[in-house]
Formats: C-alpha cells, sequence, structure tokens
C-alpha cells in the first residue's frame, strides 16, 4: 500500500512539472490543472495567515497569476512544484497581513478555526491529499505544544524569531532550539514524502 | 523547556541555519537544504481546506486571457512597428538623400556668389588701382599747372633740326621752375623708336652737355610728358633731343629737336 501511495506521489510530482512546463509555454490549460489540483490547499494557507476568506481567494488568484507569469523562473533544483506553490502564497499571504496589520484578526480566527469541522468533499483525486493531510496532522499534533506554537508563528505569522521571543517572552536561543527540533522531528517523521516530490 | 530539547544534540551549522531559514522563508529560497524547505512545505497539508468557490477560478482564468490578450496586442504592435520600419527607414534615406543633393545645390550656388563676389573685388581692385593711377596724373597735372603759373617759370619751344621727314612734325616744350630744381618736358609728334634706338634729352651748358633723361615716343606719336625733380645744371644755353642708340650713346647721334630761347610769361 506505501508503494502504491509512494508511486503515486511520484507520479503526482511528474505531473505538476509537466503542467508548470506547459503553463510556461503559455498553456492556460495547464494552469486550470494545476489549480485544480492546489486551490483548496493553497486558499487554506492563505486563509490560516490571513484570517479572511475574501483575502484568502484574493491572495489565490495573485498566487496562480505570478505562476502564470513566471513559471519561467522555477527552478526543480530548489524546490519541487508544490513547495514553489506554497511558498508563493505564503509570501504574498504574509505580505498582506503585514501590509493590513491584521495580526488580531488571524490570532481569532485560527482559534476560531480550530474549533471548526471542515467536511472537504471527497473524491479520487483527493486521496492522495487527504493521505498527506492526515500524516501532517498526525505528525504536529506529537510536537509538544510549545515547539508546534513556534513552528507555526514563524510559518504562518512570518515573524522572526526574534519576533516570536518577545511575544512568547521566552529567550531567542529557546525559541531557536525550539524551532530546530521541531523542524527536524517533522523532517524525521516525513522525510519519505518529501523525498517522493523531488 | 522539554526534556527532549535538553537532551538533543545537533550540528552546529543546524542549529543557526534552521531558524534562519525560517525567518527568510520564500519562493526563491535557497537550496541549501532542500529537505528542511520540502517539510515546510508539506505544513499547509496539515489545514483543512474548504472547495474555493467556482468565481476565484473564473476570476483567474479572466485576467490570464486578458493578460494573453494584451501580450498579443504587444506582439501585433511590435509586427506593425516591424511592418513599417523597412518602409520608413528607405523614406528616410530617401529623404536624407534628397537633403544631401540640396544641401550639395546649395553649396554649389553659394561657391558661384562667391566667384561672382572675388570677380566683382578684383574689379573693385583693378578700378581702384586706375583711380589711383588718375589721381597721381591728376596730382601732376596740378603740380605742373601751379609751376607754369608761377613767377619767374621759363618756358623753351624745341623746333625740329634737319630735313628728316620722321621729324618734320615733331615739337616739344620744355618747361623749368624758378628755382631750377624742377622741371618737364611735353613731347608731340615724336614716332617710336623700336630696337635699341631711344630719344635723349640734353642741357647744352658753356661746359658741354647733360643727359637729363632717355625716353622714347608713345604710339601713333602721342603726346608725351617727362618730369623731373633735381637741380638744372647752371648755364644752360641751350637744351635738344637726340635720336641715337641706347648703348652708344655717344656715336654719331642724330639731333632732332632743339631750342636756345627761354621765355617768360608771368
Amino acid at each position: 500500500m506505501d508503494t502504491e501511495q509512494a508511486k503515486a506521489r511520484r507520479a503526482a510530482a511528474a505531473e505538476d512539472r509537466r503542467l508548470l512546463a506547459e503553463i510556461a509555454a503559455g498553456r492556460p490549460d495547464a494552469l486550470s490543472a494545476l489549480y485544480d489540483r492546489y486551490s483548496g490547499m493553497l486558499q487554506a494557507l492563505a486563509y490560516r495567515v490571513l484570517g479572511d476568506l475574501s483575502d484568502a481567494e484574493e491572495i489565490l488568484q495573485e498566487a496562480f497569476l505570478q505562476v502564470w507569469n513566471q513559471a519561467t523562473r522555477y527552478d526543480p533544483g530548489r524546490s519541487s512544484v508544490s513547495t514553489w506553490l506554497v511558498l508563493i502564497t505564503r509570501s504574498r499571504a504574509i505580505d498582506r497581513l503585514r501590509s493590513r496589520r491584521v495580526a488580531q484578526r488571524t490570532v481569532a480566527a485560527a482559534e476560531k478555526e480550530k474549533r471548526q469541522t471542515h467536511t472537504s468533499p471527497q473524491g479520487p483525486a483527493d486521496v492522495l491529499r487527504d493521505e498527506r493531510r492526515r500524516r501532517l496532522a498526525e505528525e504536529l499534533s506529537r510536537l509538544p505544544p510549545e515547539q508546534r506554537q513556534v513552528l507555526e508563528m514563524a510559518f504562518y505569522r512570518g515573524m522572526t524569531q526574534s519576533e516570536i521571543a518577545a511575544e512568547s517572552a521566552v529567550p531567542l536561543g529557546t525559541v531557536k532550539t525550539r524551532t530546530l527540533l521541531a523542524v527536524r522531528k517533522l523532517r524525521k517523521a516525513l522525510g519519505a514524502q518529501y523525498e517522493e516530490l523531488l | 523547556m522539554s526534556d527532549d530539547e535538553s537532551m538533543e544534540r545537533s550540528p552546529r551549522d543546524e542549529e543557526t541555519e534552521v531558524p534562519a531559514l525560517l525567518d527568510r522563508l520564500g519562493p526563491e529560497v535557497e537550496a541549501g537544504d532542500r529537505g528542511l524547505i520540502e517539510t515546510l512545505g508539506l505544513l499547509p497539508y496539515a489545514l483543512d481546506d474548504p472547495p474555493v468557490r467556482a468565481e476565484v477560478k473564473a476570476g483567474l482564468m479572466a485576467e490570464v486571457e486578458r493578460s494573453r490578450a494584451a501580450a498579443t496586442g504587444r506582439l501585433a504592435t511590435v509586427e506593425r512597428r516591424t511592418r513599417w520600419l523597412m518602409p520608413l527607414a528607405a523614406a528616410l534615406a530617401l529623404a536624407l538623400l534628397g537633403l544631401a543633393g540640396l544641401q550639395f545645390s546649395r553649396l554649389e550656388d553659394q561657391q558661384r556668389t562667391i566667384d561672382e563676389l572675388s570677380a566683382q573685388l578684383g574689379r573693385v581692385e583693378a578700378d581702384g588701382a586706375e583711380l589711383a593711377e588718375m589721381r597721381r596724373a591728376l596730382a601732376r597735372t596740378d603740380a605742373r599747372l601751379r609751376m607754369m603759373t608761377r613767377r619767374g617759370t621759363e618756358f623753351c619751344l624745341l623746333k625740329p633740326v634737319g630735313d628728316d621727314p620722321r621729324f618734320a612734325r615733331a615739337t616739344a616744350t620744355m618747361v623749368i621752375a624758378p628755382e631750377r630744381d624742377e622741371w618737364f618736358l611735353a613731347v608731340e609728334g615724336l614716332e617710336p623708336c623700336g630696337g635699341e634706338v631711344c630719344y635723349q634729352l640734353w642741357f647744352l651748358t658753356q661746359g658741354g652737355s647733360v643727359a637729363a633723361a632717355a625716353f622714347d615716343a608713345g604710339e601713333g606719336s602721342q603726346r608725351i610728358e617727362l618730369g623731373g625733380k633735381g637741380q638744372v645744371p647752371s648755364g644752360v644755353r641751350a637744351i635738344s633731343i637726340t635720336h641715337e642708340r641706347a648703348s652708344e650713346p655717344a656715336e654719331a647721334p642724330v639731333t632732332v629737336l632743339f631750342a636756345d630761347q627761354a621765355m617768360t610769361l608771368l
């Protein structure tokens, strides 16, 4: 089962690269297909950062327009397509977050999200994503709360280590250590998954 | 701090690089730690993702179409500009050629004008020389007229000597200033000598003949005038004009005109 899923993930990564190459060649249908594959996850990312669905939708559009305009800049030696998309969306969302100074609203929305139960439609194309989500949620839940919090503050709120230390009222060295440990654990646990993206 | 935080050991570079990488995490991250980047890229998969509204995709694809149309328009514009580029260049080349021809024509006109002005300037300069000569002649005439109207000025009328028909109609008048320091001679009716022969003016004194001037007659036996500044020899008894070889003045001169009488008018 694991082997079949690994094969499926590798095939999906290869399909991502093919689609991006077609986007670079000016094929809108390829953009449409890539959008269908990742829009849900990227919108969720933007929503997680911004706490506002309208803002998240705008960020999603902007991110895919950037993909359309800058597909030739994608470097497969630096990241997988999915990670590239994540980083584009995250950067735009955090820029918007900083410009609109909606940090407080984001915190409130994040708390609200924790209490919500989403019911995403389930289909054959979502199998891999659901498996990935399940594994991520599982590994994140295994992290000590203070390590998960540091990781989320850095990734979803774009905070520097110094800002996290100030807001959390802990020494900067402790923040760095918690970050390091969280990343190291996730990396060890998810190694098989990200290697299949390469 | 939890137990695992205190117990775990990590390489020094990882301790510093991982937090720093998170601080600058973006789409253009360096590939120094590919595994770390991909691990972080998986984080959003833990989020629940509600369906995305269809309008979001519709808006995106519409924007993409506008972008494509604009790019096509720019391409068409470039093509239009390129299509007109060669004819425009040719037209410009022709215009430049015409301009060069016009300039060349104007240059020729200017050269003609310069030539005409140069010719006019030459004529003016020539006229100026002629005018100067006329002024000099006028000054001479004026000086001689003043000399002739002075009290004590002497006039000698020279008459032909001998039967030589060449000199039969010749006459001359010698005018000598009262102070005898200036004179002039007016001669008419002498034919040009030609060759090495010339006419010679002599002052004849008690002690001998003193040559005063050698000259030739003008074309058509026209009147000529000679002037001299300098002391007229004292004791002049007569004045003569001879016809002789210039290289051998003493050999057989022929006296043409002669006068031994002087008179004063005032």
